[in-house]
């Protein structure tokens, strides 16, 4: 009777994350929606060309995206997908995937901050659901270095919805319990206190940029990288080194505002994000940059 | 292959689908090759210190008790005692060893010690089964025990997969016979060890691991500076992610056993509700505390001679327990505060004998009494858990020293209302527990209310489980 009943819970909790999760919750909803229109970029016949923005909450947070799209709108069929929590690796797979089920973008636009480059880590079972393709859940373990239970607990959330889900779910429920408790999100945030030179990120984000590079280009796309405007200038040169990789790999970045370059009042409490006046600014300067990037990678190829 | 995890729930599916279905030597054939695939899962290169050990003991036990030869019977128990306790030694202790000899080679003005070349790692699970080894072959040797006639069922007895990273330390006594005999399927025995199950469930993922967030917050200094507020957040965050953690192991252990038909040793019994340092060592990873008692304590010379040797014994076992624990001197302080604690209580009681303990049959102490040494208790156990939790003495010294600063900031608040919505539960099911003095949860109620209990528990885990792979603490040691 105890085991029907646990395996009724099992089944219940996989059944709510497959047909309720996606509708209660307002970041899943929006996640969910920005992958669907990710997957069909580029597939209509809209006469503008395509860009797709990817990145995690800095993408979300530091970037006006409605002001992004509105300017480009003439010429460019702008679209966003953002997860939160989500570094170098998510966004390779997740790009693979979103190529391989038929994604068709001109121009794929990354937002990652220096250290988000190098960190060898993906966004655990949300990421194994949501932007991972089976058939690389392999590849991801021997590019993470994980051992045998990691992976099987990727093929896990690969499989099930709810595995994959299931951290935003406790999070929904505790946040109605416990409706500030955001509040406490400054505390489970790991500030990683190593500092980076250019040197010692050069090596690795200019492999991960060709590799990128090359999956990109191998669907007909052109990549082009976004740094964001950090508040903290002790993270020592790291983003040159991205920019070096960038220039080493032909790859256009950019970096629209150089780190330390915007007043603390300009974000959010933490000082990672910025806030929205600060997003206003920072998107201000993003658009010219970006626009002629694009022409330009365009017209390069 | 973390008991949290699905693919531990597959490999316990299968290997109890196929127990069941086999005779009890195949049963044991199939329970040692899933215990070395299952140890094998962390390292494979592993296996060999864990069979080259079970060996050396296995032949080791059965010489001893084939000679009536005393010096030759000391010489084997020797060989083997130098043997676990040098791979304990190495594989445990050698990098501790090699710092602190480099640190105090710094201090003498030597620097650059390569003592990082020579990094050794830690084998999962080697304090506990080289405690289990030693058992057994100090038993045999006193004659309290037969050695096992079969290496297959002495090899499964240290490896047997529920007990083998972090106990329950079994006794060869209570363990072996078990293993040497045809286990019959139990349907209540069964029930009983899905219920711990996903009691342990609860107690690791829902409970440790969400007081974890808390803990690392206020340990790692996310919290800011320590003070009062953080001192006491993290410290009462720790104390009950590691009562969470370490029981929800036990509780995951034993139940996985129950399901293939053992009985693994009690391991907790609601530490924090203990009045007395010594009652907390009566409920607290009993499996430890009484192998110390038995086969260090006693040895020693326990408390037989003497008032001024027994308080030296005390000491000395619990340094060693500390020790035991980890290769780091924080342990050593936890566990000196536990020796003088106890200590301090055994001289209490000396100069203030219970007179109602002296009658025939004393008075329960009042309901006052009996909390107020809780809460005493429980706070000396928390000051201890700090050298415990912290990476170092300096590192503790100073989190200490927050004590004595206040400062409040309506986050703490929040931070403490989410504690008690993850701590809470845990006490209220100790609470009912001690009540009601059952092995297993609400034993002896309705099965239906049992069902019930153990699908809520599931809900909460499904819901509730905190987000990040934490692993279990005692994997370490």
């Amino acid at each position: 009777m105890l085991l029907v009943g646990c395996v009724l819970v099992a089944c219940a909790a996989e059944g709510a994350a497959r047909f309720v999760v996606d509708r209660v919750s307002k970041i899943q909803r929006r996640t969910v929606n920005e992958y669907a229109l990710a997957q069909t970029i580029g597939t209509d016949t809209c006469g503008r060309k395509h860009v797709l923005l990817v990145g995690n909450s800095l993408l979300d947070e530091d970037v006006r995206f409605d002001r992004v799209r509105a300017a480009l709108a003439d010429d460019w069929d702008a679209r966003r997908f953002v997860i939160e929590q989500t570094f170098y690796y998510d966004w390779y797979y997740g790009l693979k995937r979103l190529f391989h089920e038929g994604a068709r973008p001109d121009v794929v636009v990354v937002m990652l901050s220096s250290r988000q480059w190098i960190r060898s880590d993906v966004r655990g079972d949300y990421s194994a659901h949501y932007l991972i393709d089976t058939a690389d859940l392999l590849d991801v373990a021997r590019d993470l270095n994980l051992n045998a239970t990691q992976t099987a607990n990727l093929i896990v959330a690969n499989t099930s919805r709810f595995w994959g889900a299931r951290a935003e779910i406790r999070n929904f429920l505790l946040g109605r319990m416990m409706p500030d408790l955001g509040a406490l999100m400054n505390f489970s945030s790991v500030v990683d206190p190593q500092t980076f030179s250019a040197a010692e990120v050069e090596p690795t984000a200019a492999e991960r940029i060709a590799r990128l590079n090359a999956l990109t280009d191998s669907y007909g796309a052109r990549l082009v990288l976004v740094m964001p405007v950090m508040l903290d200038t002790k993270n020592g040169t790291a983003w040159l080194g991205i920019l070096n990789a960038a220039a080493r790999k032909r790859v256009t970045a950019l970096m629209p505002a150089p780190s330390g370059s915007f007043a603390r009042d300009l974000y959010r409490d933490a000082g990672f994000h910025l806030n929205p006046t600060g997003a206003a600014a920072f998107t201000d300067i993003l658009i010219p940059e970006l626009q002629k990037a694009l022409s330009s990678v365009i017209g390069a190829n | 292959m973390f008991f949290d995890t699905p693919i531990y729930i597959v490999f316990l599916t299968l290997v109890v689908l196929t127990y069941w279905r086999l005779g009890w030597r195949p049963q044991n054939h199939l329970l040692l090759l899933a215990s070395y695939v299952f140890y094998g899962w962390w390292d494979p290169r592993f296996l060999g210190l864990i069979a080259a050990s079970t060996i050396v003991d296995f032949y080791c036990a059965r010489a001893i008790a084939r000679t009536d030869d005393g010096a030759r019977r000391k010489l084997l128990l020797t060989i083997s005692l130098v043997i676990n306790f040098g791979f304990l030694g190495a594989f445990k202790y050698f990098n501790f060893f090699m710092d602190s000899f480099a640190t105090a080679l710094e201090g003498l003005g030597f620097h650059h010690t390569p003592t990082a070349a020579l990094r050794i790692l830690l084998p999962p699970g080697i304090s506990f089964y080289t405690f289990q080894e030693v058992a057994y072959i100090v038993d045999v040797y006193k004659r309290r025990l037969k050695p096992a006639d079969s290496l297959v069922d002495y090899a499964l007895f240290i490896s047997l997969f529920p007990h083998l990273i972090a106990g329950p330390i079994q006794r060869p006594d209570h363990l072996l016979p078990q293993v040497q005999a045809p286990r019959r399927f139990d349907s209540e025995r069964f029930f009983n060890g899905l219920l711990l199950i996903l009691s342990g469930l609860f107690r690791k993922a829902v409970i440790a691991d969400n007081c974890a967030l808390l803990a690392d917050a206020a340990f790692s200094g996310r919290m800011g500076p320590p003070n009062l507020p953080v001192v006491l957040i993290g410290t009462y965050a720790f104390a009950w992610q590691i009562y969470g953690d370490f029981s929800g192991y036990s509780d995951i252990a034993r139940g996985s056993a129950q399901l293939l038909g053992f009985h693994f040793m009690v391991n907790f019994r609601q530490p924090y509700l203990a009045t007395s340092l010594q009652d907390f060592w009566r409920r607290w990873h009993i499996s430890l505390s009484t192998w110390l008692r038995d086969y260090l304590y006693i040895p020693l010379g326990g408390s037989r001679d003497g008032e001024r040797r027994t308080y030296r014994n005390l000491m000395l076992t619990m340094l060693l327990g500390g020790l035991w624990h980890g290769a780091n001197w924080t342990y050593v302080v936890w566990g000196g505060i536990h020796g003088a604690g106890l200590g301090l209580e055994r001289a209490a009681r000396r100069v203030w004998p219970s007179a109602a303990a002296d009658t025939a049959d004393p008075a329960p102490p009042s309901f006052v009494v009996t909390w107020a040494s809780r809460i005493v208790i429980f706070h000396l156990v928390c000051l201890a858990w700090i050298f415990f939790r912290a990476q170092s003495l300096g590192e503790a010294m100073t989190f200490l020293g927050g004590l004595r600063i206040w400062a409040w900031s309506a986050e703490y608040g929040l931070a403490l209302r989410f504690l008690a919505v993850f701590s809470v539960p845990l006490m209220l099911l100790d609470l009912i527990n001690e009540r009601r003095g059952d092995e297993y949860l609400l034993e002896t109620s309705w099965v239906p209310a049992r069902v019930a209990i153990g699908m809520a528990m599931m809900a909460f885990v499904t819901l509730f489980a905190a987000n990040q792979l934490n692993a279990f603490i005692y994997f370490r040691f």
